[in-house]
C-alpha cells in the first residue's frame, strides 16, 4: 500500500467520525431541559417572540428533518444566525478563528523549536545538570496554571518593564488593514513592517503563556522517547558503522523518537485550535476561546454549535495530518 | 604470518550495584590475516565485552586497560574521531539479532549506502551501484526492489545478509561477528555461516567469530579460544580442540554437545554455575565445577601453559 492509499483510507475514516460528532452537536440544543427558544430569550421573551424563534430555528419540524437541514447547512459552514448579534455565525467565527490559529501556531512553534532540541540534549546528557533543569522545567511547565503565568508575564514584561503590550492583537495606530485575518500575514501583505513588528509584540506574551504546557510535554516526551531509542540495538549498529555522533542522533535516533512526540503535538494542536479560553481571556485575545465563553454566557446556541463543530472538524483534520506524519516517519505503519 | 588483531592483557571492568565487575581479566588473543578465530564460552564469560572493546563501543563507564593492537596500532589510544574512521571501514561488526539491529525507519539501501558514503565517498550513482553489487554479493535476491524497502518487510535471514553487506561494504581487515546466527532458524543459520565463510575467503578478511555454540565454531573457525569467567582457558586450532580438548572446561563443553550418532542416555551438563565476576578470584576460576580439581588449583593464579599445539590454563599440564 502506498502512502496515497493510506491517506485516502484515513480520510474516508474521518467521515463517520464527523457524522457522529455532528449528531452530538446537533442534539446539544435539544438536550438542555426546557425549550431552547425560551431559554435563549430568557428572561424577556414574549410567547410570540419565542414562537418566532422556534420557527426560525426550525424547532417545530421532526427531529430527523431538523438534523438533516442543520447538517446540510453545516457542511457549507452555515450555522445560522447568532441570536445575540443577528449576524451569521460563520462571520462571527471566522474573524475569531484567524486570531486563534495565529496564537496556537505561534505557541506550537515555540514548543517544537525549543522543546525538541531541549529533549534531545537532556537525553544525550542524561543525569547531568542540563537534564535536571529540563526535567524541573517540564514539571513546572505542566503544573503552573496558565492564567497565573499569563498574569505574571503581563506584570513583569508589560506592566513593570513596559517591553511588551498588555493585551490585544494590534495597536490602534499601527495602520493595520485586515486582509486574511492573520495579522502577521496581513502586515506583510500590505507591506507594513511597523504593523508586523507591532503584531509580533502583541503575540509574544500570549504565545509564551500558551506554549508552556505543550513545550513541557514535548521536552518530556522527546527526552524519554530519545532515551529509549538510544538504547536500541540499531543505534549500536549505527555506531559500529562509524557514523559520526551528530548524524547518529539526528538521522538514526530522532526520527524514531519523534513518533510519540507527534502524537502529543497532535493532541495539543487539536485542543489549542479550538481556542484557549484562559489564555485568550487573560490577554483579551479575540479568539474562539473568548467567543465560546461569550456565547455560552449569552446562551447563543447557534454560535456554540458552530464553534464546537468547527473545533471538532479541526481535531479530525489534525488527526489526519498526524496519521500521515506517522506514516512518513515510520514505514511500518504504511504497510 | 602478520597478525591483524593482537590483544594483550586486556582488562575490562564495570562498576555496578554489586560492586566492581571484572568482565574481562587479562585476555590475550591474536588473529592472523585472513584467519577466523572462534571465541566460545557461556553467556557472561566476557565474549561480547571483548568484541565491544575492540570496536570501542563499550559504555563510557567501562574501565578498560591493556592493549588492543590492530595493524600495529593500539586502538585504546585512539580518540573518537579516529575510531569513527576505523569503525565500519577497517573493522566492522555483525550483531546477534538482525530483527532489532537495523534502523526501522531507513530503507535498506540507505543503511548500506551511508557506510560507503561516509567512508569512501563517491557520486550518488557510484554508491548505489556499489550497494547493489554488495547486495548481490550477499545473495539478496531482487536487489533492485529490495534496496528501496524497509527492514520490517524482510525475514531474519535477509536482514542478517543486509547486516553482512553493510559490514563488508568497505572491505574491512577485521570482521567481528557476535553470535551472528543465534537468532536464526537452523537452516538459515547454515546459509549465513556458509556466506560468511565464502566472503571471508573471497575478501581475505580476518574474522572474530563469537558464539556460545561449538557447532557453529567448528564450521567456520581456524582457531578457537575458549573463555571462562573473563579469561581464556584454552586456545588452539579448531581441529586440535575437538580431537584433544585439554582443559576440563573445554572437555565438559564438548561432552555437552548432543550427538545423533550414538545412544545417549541423559544429556550431559557441566554441574554448577558460572561464578559471579564481582568477586576476588584466587587460583582457578573453574575450581568449584571441575571434576579434576586439586588442592594446588586454588593456591595461586594459573598462567596459560603451552601444551603441544595448545595453550591451556590448567595445572594438570604443569610440570
Amino acid at each position: 500500500m502506498n502512502i496515497l492509499n493510506y491517506i485516502l483510507i484515513r480520510f474516508l475514516w474521518a467521515i463517520p467520525t464527523l457524522l457522529g460528532v455532528s449528531i452530538l452537536v446537533f442534539l446539544m440544543i435539544h438536550l438542555i431541559p426546557g425549550d431552547p427558544a425560551q431559554l435563549m430569550l430568557y428572561p424577556r421573551g414574549t410567547p410570540e417572540q419565542v414562537e418566532a424563534l422556534r420557527e426560525q430555528l426550525g424547532l417545530n419540524d421532526p427531529m430527523a428533518v431538523q438534523y438533516f437541514n442543520w447538517l446540510k447547512d453545516a457542511l457549507f459552514f452555515d450555522f445560522g444566525k447568532s441570536v445575540s448579534t443577528g449576524s451569521s455565525v460563520i462571520s462571527e467565527i471566522s474573524s475569531r478563528f484567524a486570531a486563534t490559529v495565529e496564537l496556537a501556531l505561534s505557541a506550537l512553534s515555540i514548543a517544537v523549536v525549543v522543546g525538541i532540541p531541549l529533549g534531545v540534549i537532556a537525553a544525550r546528557k542524561k543525569n547531568s545538570l542540563i537534564d535536571y533543569l529540563c526535567i524541573t522545567f517540564s514539571l513546572g511547565g505542566v503544573s503552573i496554571p496558565v492564567f497565573w503565568l499569563g498574569l505574571m508575564l503581563i506584570f513583569v514584561f508589560a506592566a513593570t518593564l513596559g517591553w511588551l503590550p498588555v493585551s490585544g492583537r494590534i495597536s490602534m495606530d499601527s495602520g493595520m488593514q485586515i486582509v486574511t485575518g492573520f495579522y502577521l500575514l496581513d502586515a506583510l501583505l500590505i507591506g507594513n513592517l511597523y504593523a508586523f513588528g507591532d503584531a509580533v509584540k502583541h503575540l509574544i506574551l500570549p504565545a509564551v503563556a500558551l506554549s508552556t504546557i505543550p513545550l513541557a510535554m514535548v521536552v518530556r516526551i522527546t527526552r524519554s522517547s530519545m532515551l529509549e531509542v538510544l538504547s536500541q540495538d540499531y543505534m549500536k549498529t549505527a555506531r559500529a558503522k562509524g557514523i559520526p555522533g551528530r548524524l547518529i542522533i539526528y538521522k538514526h535516533a530522532l526520527r524514531n523518537a519523534l513518533i510519540p512526540v507527534v502524537t502529543v503535538l497532535g493532541i495539543q494542536i487539536g485542543s489549542l485550535m479550538g481556542g484557549s479560553i484562559l489564555t485568550e481571556t487573560v490577554f483579551s485575545w479575540p479568539g474562539l476561546g473568548s467567543l465560546i465563553i461569550d456565547s455560552i454566557n449569552d446562551r447563543d446556541y447557534p454560535v456554540i454549535q458552530g464553534v464546537v463543530f468547527l473545533a471538532t472538524l479541526i481535531m479530525i483534520v489534525v488527526n489526519l495530518i498526524v496519521d500521515v506524519l506517522y506514516a512518513y516517519l515510520d514505514p511500518r505503519i504504511r504497510y | 604470518m602478520k597478525s591483524v588483531l593482537d590483544i594483550k592483557n586486556l582488562k575490562v571492568g564495570f562498576h555496578s550495584d554489586e560492586g566492581f565487575v571484572q568482565a574481562v581479566d587479562g585476555l590475550d588473543l591474536q588473529i592472523g590475516e585472513g584467519k577466523t578465530l572462534g571465541l566460545v564460552g557461556e553467556s557472561g564469560c566476557g565474549k561480547s565485552v571483548t568484541s565491544l572493546s575492540v570496536m570501542r563501543l563499550l559504555p563510557e563507564k567501562a574501565r578498560i586497560s591493556g592493549e588492543i593492537g590492530f595493524l600495529g596500532e593500539d586502538l585504546l589510544q585512539k580518540d573518537q574521531k579516529e575510531l569513527e574512521r576505523i569503525r565500519g571501514d577497517k573493522i566492522s561488526m555483525i550483531f546477534q539479532d538482525p530483527m532489532t539491529s537495523l534502523n526501522p525507519v531507513l530503507t535498506i539501501g540507505e543503511q548500506i549506502e551511508e557506510v560507503i558514503r561516509y567512508h569512501q565517498g563517491g557520486t550518488k550513482q557510484e554508491i548505489r551501484d556499489r550497494t547493489l553489487e554488495l547486495m548481490d554479493l550477499v545473495k539478496i535476491p531482487d536487489s533492485e526492489r529490495r534496496i528501496r524497502e524497509y527492514p520490517h518487510q524482510m525475514s531474519g535471514g535477509i536482514r542478517q545478509r543486509i547486516m553482512i553487506a553493510m559490514a563488508i561494504a568497505c572491505d574491512p581487515e577485521l570482521l567481528i561477528a557476535d553470535e551472528p546466527t543465534t537468532a536464526l532458524d537452523v537452516t538459515v543459520q547454515a546459509q549465513i555461516l556458509a556466506l560468511i565463510r565464502e566472503l571471508q575467503e573471497k575478501l581475505n578478511t580476518a574474522v572474530l567469530m563469537i558464539s556460545h555454540d561449538l557447532g557453529v565454531i567448528s564450521q567456520v573457525a581456524d582457531d578457537v579460544a575458549v573463555m571462562y569467567a573473563g579469561q581464556v582457558v584454552e586456545w588452539t586450532t579448531t581441529e586440535e580442540l575437538f580431537e584433544s580438548p585439554k582443559h576440563p572446561y573445554t572437555q565438559g563443553l564438548i561432552r555437552t554437545i548432543p550427538r545423533m550418532d550414538e545412544q545417549q542416555g541423559e544429556l550431559e551438563e557441566i554441574p554448577g554455575m558460572v561464578p559471579e565476576l564481582s568477586q576476588e578470584f584466587k587460583g582457578c576460576r573453574f575450581y568449584d565445577r571441575c571434576p579434576k580439581a586439586m588442592k594446588a588449583c586454588k593456591k595461586a593464579d594459573i598462567n596459560l601453559l603451552d601444551v603441544e599445539q595448545s595453550k591451556v590454563r590448567c595445572l594438570l599440564y604443569s610440570e
